[in-house]
């Protein structure tokens, strides 16, 4: 999958890349996914600093369809919005979100969301599972008014009660959370979905391209951390004359 | 099949937005609050991620 994070190169082409980062998630899910309804949409604005807002959504209204043995058993959402800066053209995504429905059910089974700027309360990178469990309600209960303690008593002051949804299980951050093809080899191995014959081979490398992107994008938030693992490595690394070196400590330290 | 890219205008998205509330028969609030309680239909569901990702795109073009 293309990581808008760390790619980003200058050349002020959106249209191309905005359609070089859907493409390139089709190619993968056709590889995957063997009903041919991997068509991804998106719809773009300019903003008034010079900028763009883009999001991406499956072409398939309902998302994107999973089938066990032909029949449909699942939908896979898969969205995400994009931004482009005015002033470096860097690509990034602001918000994903990879969420999977059964079958008719207004239930979600869980969601994998991602939000660069996600606040202090909610992981940048996390899972929700919509499960219930009377522990996890009687726990959320007891959580009195701290952080997200406050959303939970909300619930029950208004006659509603917490639920294990409403969780954020954190999963990464920034630079190592879940990719688009963990979710779906997730769903092949656990639920056992149709696949193409190519789905592994076009999973891995889906998934070596993200983790290559995301790496790179680790490096640039650590750059001495890397030099020093490069040296280690033998490797001679010397930054040249005004290079910035200081580490990203939100992006190393954020939830 | 090859991705679509559509470029919309300020009043091209109000308007869809208003398309998208009188296709449902509600507000995106209301979507929101059926959809919290689990009782929002997946075809609901489509039309309040619709909503909701227009008006993440009004946002950023009335920025």
């Amino acid at each position: 999958m293309p990581s808008a994070d760390s790619s980003g190169q200058a050349d002020g082409n959106l249209q191309e890349k905005v359609f070089d980062f859907m493409l390139e998630i089709m190619e993968m899910l056709a590889a995957v996914i063997p009903n041919g309804l991997v068509g991804l949409d998106s719809t773009v604005v300019r903003t008034r600093g010079g900028g763009v807002a883009v999001t991406v959504e499956p072409s398939e209204e309902l998302g994107l369809r999973l089938d066990i043995d032909g029949a449909e058993t699942f939908r896979l959402i898969v969205q995400y919005r994009l931004v482009l800066s005015p002033v470096s053209h860097l690509v990034s995504v602001d918000r994903s979100t990879f969420k999977v429905n059964v079958h008719g059910s207004a239930r979600p089974l869980f969601t994998v969301d991602y939000l660069r700027d996600s606040g202090s309360d909610v992981p940048s990178a996390h899972y929700n599972v919509h499960a219930e469990r009377q522990d996890m309600t009687d726990a959320l209960i007891a959580t009195g008014g701290r952080r997200c303690g406050k959303i939970y008593q909300k619930r029950v002051a208004k006659g509603d009660m917490p639920r294990f949804g409403d969780v954020h299980f954190p999963t990464g951050g920034h630079r190592f959370r879940p990719c688009l093809e963990d979710v779906l080899e997730m769903m092949i191995i656990e639920f056992g979905i149709d696949t193409v014959n190519s789905a592994s081979a076009a999973l891995h490398e889906g998934r070596r391209r993200w983790r290559v992107r995301q790496l790179a994008a680790a490096v640039s938030d650590d750059p001495m951390t890397a030099v020093a693992e490069l040296d280690r490595l033998g490797f001679d690394v010397i930054p040249r004359e005004g290079t910035e070196v200081s580490p990203r400590l939100d992006r190393l330290t954020a939830l | 099949m090859v991705p679509t890219l559509e470029m919309l205008t300020i009043p091209e998205i109000r308007s869809r937005l208003a398309e998208l509330e009188a296709r449902a028969g509600a507000s995106a609030d209301e979507l929101r609050r059926r959809a919290d309680r689990y009782e929002l239909s997946q075809e609901g569901q489509a039309i309040l991620r619709k909503l909701e990702d227009l008006t993440y795109l009004q946002e950023h073009a009335e920025r």
